[in-house]
């Protein structure tokens, strides 16, 4: 990032794209869900790195700077789209059989579309989508992304022992309703 | 001393390896006395182990490539956007400098008084509005605009006439409107030329909304009720009578329909009329009585003109993947000569599917602007021009499915026309006019030979008499519309493809009959859409000619004639 920050040059920012475009669109995809839109909010984010290269300082770990701008681009799409009632309406009610919205999502046509591939996987999802914002954005940057809590703290701003409840938290609700759904 | 609460609240901190080690030597030495505490651990332990379960996505081919592409157009309108600031704050400067200098400082009592006979005058004004809307209303029922005494026609029509909009827009649900209900549909990759490719990864965020915008420009404003949800919101509204309930109802019926198209497309952009099953799971086929007639092509073209009905074009709009896909698979399908498609696969039908692929060409060239799809669509429209029905040829075959055929034929020179494709006005307009002096001349115009219905020639014949310019042939209409009027949209007696007709005909006469020919419609077809099951948002075909494609094509049909109020 240094690199590209000092010199402006092109290779060393396709160089960041390629090490960091897979942790970010699975981060992203894990929230939304969506192959295409994960694609297009991970770039977003490398857009935005691009134009403010100049702003960055090396205090942090470019990581967790990079995961910071997922972040608030992630409240903001959130935002944007008022309380995401896809989240909430896929276990709601579509037809009058009591199908669920869930039951229509189209079934995964190549190897494109992983996550449904398994009960296990659509059970997860449904569950996820349970958690609040802030437990999702942890749990996935801690599970998924690996990072260690006081990265996820610095990332999400937030002191250690919040990243800690949150944790605990999302978890606990996870593994309930996880056995909510297989009972 | 740690309790049993700390010790609990410390097992997924120890699972994820974070608890320091004393802390860690304490839990451990813990959870071997305490079973609740290690059946917990061992239920978030295979927590944690689902949550692999999700498997990793790949990015797709070219990503860092595109993503270098996009990050300097952003950089690009980054950069434009702080001249513009810059301007702006310059033009702001310079204005200050050159406004007259302040009034000087009034005193503190004058500025007290003045604010007084201010809130006076706010009080006053306020009070006699409120005495003059209390005398015009009437003693019961404010919101009542119409008188409930009189015959029953002149209420109707007072009820239609009421003063629009009865419900500001603002407290319709946006999720209707904006398809947000809809779970996002999961879409293989696109093939896409390099070029475009930069609009199709841009999502409408902060930032780069611009440049979302410039890409994803209409420049035909014929399509301007179709792109604009408010314009789209107010036609829908006012077709439905000013029924705000109403109109919500027709919207999820659209929605849902085009959410079923969307689950049976082929991953090669094509709807397959006979297969298209194949999507569904094995206990829930969308099964089908009848066997379709109509080419894939047909079928296709149809499903895109639902899909660009509502606004979706392969560039915007919540489809415009599977719209991308659809033209690209169509375009594929066109021969040398400009047909669409091929004889041996589509038979007699073929000029209809090619039809219906011209106009669907015509309408995305149309709202997009797009060279890319100019090309396509001109050669389909001139392979329809070539393929004349002249006065002969209809004299001779005067039968009801060439009368069909010329109908969409014609729509489809129409659209090419709106679109602003080349198209002759003269050689459009006098096909209509030989085709329309050719189907006076005979009395079995508008027969059908051997199926029991006319009523869908009958509009299909009408929708031919009225030329691409939208101006009906007065002299042979005026016998027609009693039937229209007649014969309203009815599930058990007419079906989709006379409702689309009808729907295009009447709403070019406007008025009355149009209203209630509508609101005949929406009854007709909400009650009768499948709700559950995998074919929910899906209508089954309901007379012949929309049997001919099978459900891809009554659903099109059925969303089409849904939406004619604002395509």
């Amino acid at each position: 990032m240094l690199e590209f920050q000092q010199t402006d040059n092109e290779d060393a920012f396709t160089e960041l794209v390629g090490k960091y475009q897979k942790p970010l669109i699975n981060f992203f995809y894990r929230l939304v869900w969506n192959e295409q839109q994960a694609e297009d909010l991970s770039q977003e984010v490398f857009c935005r790195v691009f134009v403010h290269r100049k702003s960055y300082k090396a205090k942090a770990k470019f990581s967790t700077y990079l995961f910071r701008i997922a972040r608030n681009l992630w409240i903001d799409h959130y935002r944007s789209q008022g309380k995401m009632p896809r989240f909430a309406s896929l276990s709601a009610p579509a037809g009058k059989d009591g199908d669920e919205l869930i039951d229509c999502i189209p079934a995964p046509q190549s190897s494109e579309a992983p996550a449904v591939q398994s009960d296990i996987a659509m059970m997860l999802r449904k569950a996820l989508e349970q958690l609040s914002e802030e437990q999702r954005l942890t749990f996935t940057l801690a599970k998924d992304q690996g990072m260690k809590y006081a990265e996820i703290a610095e990332t999400l701003r937030v002191p250690v022992g919040t990243v800690r409840s949150r944790m605990h938290s999302a978890v606990r609700k996870l593994q309930k309703l996880l056995r909510d759904q297989t009972e | 001393m740690e309790t049993h609460k700390s010790f609990q609240e410390n097992l997924v901190t120890y699972l994820m390896g974070e608890l320091p080690a004393e802390d860690t030597r304490a839990l451990e030495l813990h959870l071997r006395s305490c079973s609740d505490c290690a059946a917990r651990l061992k239920a978030y332990r295979a927590t944690l182990e689902a949550a692999e379960a999700v498997p990793d996505v790949e990015p797709s081919p070219n990503y860092v490539q595109r993503t270098l592409e996009a990050a300097q157009s952003a950089q690009a309108a980054h950069e434009q956007f702080l001249q513009n600031e810059a301007a702006q704050r310059f033009a702001a400067a310079e204005e200050s400098l050159l406004a007259p200098a302040p009034a000087p400082r009034q005193s503190l009592t004058y500025r007290i008084a003045r604010l007084v006979a201010f809130a006076g005058a706010v009080i006053i004004v306020f009070l006699a509005t409120s005495s003059i809307i209390d005398n015009e209303m009437p003693p019961a029922g404010r919101g009542q605009t119409h008188e409930t005494t009189g015959p029953e026609e002149e209420i109707a029509d007072a009820e239609e006439t009421r003063a629009f909009p009865l419900v500001p827009p603002e407290r319709m649900p946006r999720e209707v409107w904006d398809l947000k209900d809809i779970p996002m549909i999961q879409t293989p990759p696109l093939e896409i030329e390099p070029e475009k490719e930069l609009a199709y990864a841009m999502p409408p965020f902060p930032g780069i909304r611009e440049l979302h915008v410039l890409r994803a420009n209409i420049p035909n404003p014929a399509y301007r009720s179709r792109i604009d949800w408010q314009e789209k919101k107010k036609a829908m509204w006012q077709a439905a009578g000013g029924h705000t309930a109403s109109a919500i109802e027709r919207r999820q019926a659209i929605v849902r329909g085009l959410w079923w198209l969307a689950r049976h497309q082929d991953t090669d952009g094509k709807w397959d009329a006979a297969n298209f099953s194949d999507h569904c799971p094995r206990s829930q086929k969308c099964a089908d009585s009848h066997a379709p007639v109509l080419s894939n092509e047909g079928v296709t073209a149809a499903a895109l003109l639902a899909m660009l009905g509502d606004g979706h074009t392969p560039s915007r709009g919540k489809f415009r993947a599977h719209v991308a896909r659809g033209v690209q698979w169509l375009q594929s399908r066109q021969q040398p000569d400009g047909s669409i498609g091929e004889i041996r696969y589509a038979g007699k039908h073929f000029l209809l599917c090619h039809a219906m692929a011209a106009a669907a060409l015509a309408e995305t060239y149309g709202m997009t602007g797009e060279a890319r799809y100019q090309v396509a669509a001109q050669k389909a429209a001139n392979y329809l021009l070539r393929h004349n029905v002249d006065a002969a040829d209809a004299q001779s075959r005067l039968i009801a499915a060439n009368i069909g055929v010329a109908a969409v034929r014609m729509a489809a020179l129409g659209a090419a026309e709106i679109a602003r494709l080349d198209i002759p006005r003269d050689s459009a307009e006098a096909t209509a006019m030989i085709f329309a002096k050719a189907a006076r001349s005979s009395s079995t115009a508008y027969t059908y030979p051997g199926d029991g219905t006319t009523r869908v020639m009958i509009t299909a014949g009408m929708l031919a008499l009225l030329n691409p310019t939208g101006k009906p042939d007065e002299s042979l209409l005026a016998g027609e519309r009693p039937r229209l009027r007649e014969n309203p949209p009815d599930w058990d007696k007419n079906g989709q493809a006379y409702w689309l007709c009808g729907s295009i005909i009447t709403k070019k006469d406007g008025g009355r009959i149009w209203r209630r020919w509508n609101r005949a419609i929406q009854k007709a077809m909400i009650s009768h859409q499948r709700k559950s099951g995998h074919a929910i948002g899906s209508w089954q075909a309901n007379d012949p000619s929309s049997r001919l494609g099978g459900r891809v094509f009554s659903t099109a049909l059925s969303i089409l004639a849904l939406e004619t109020p604002y395509r």
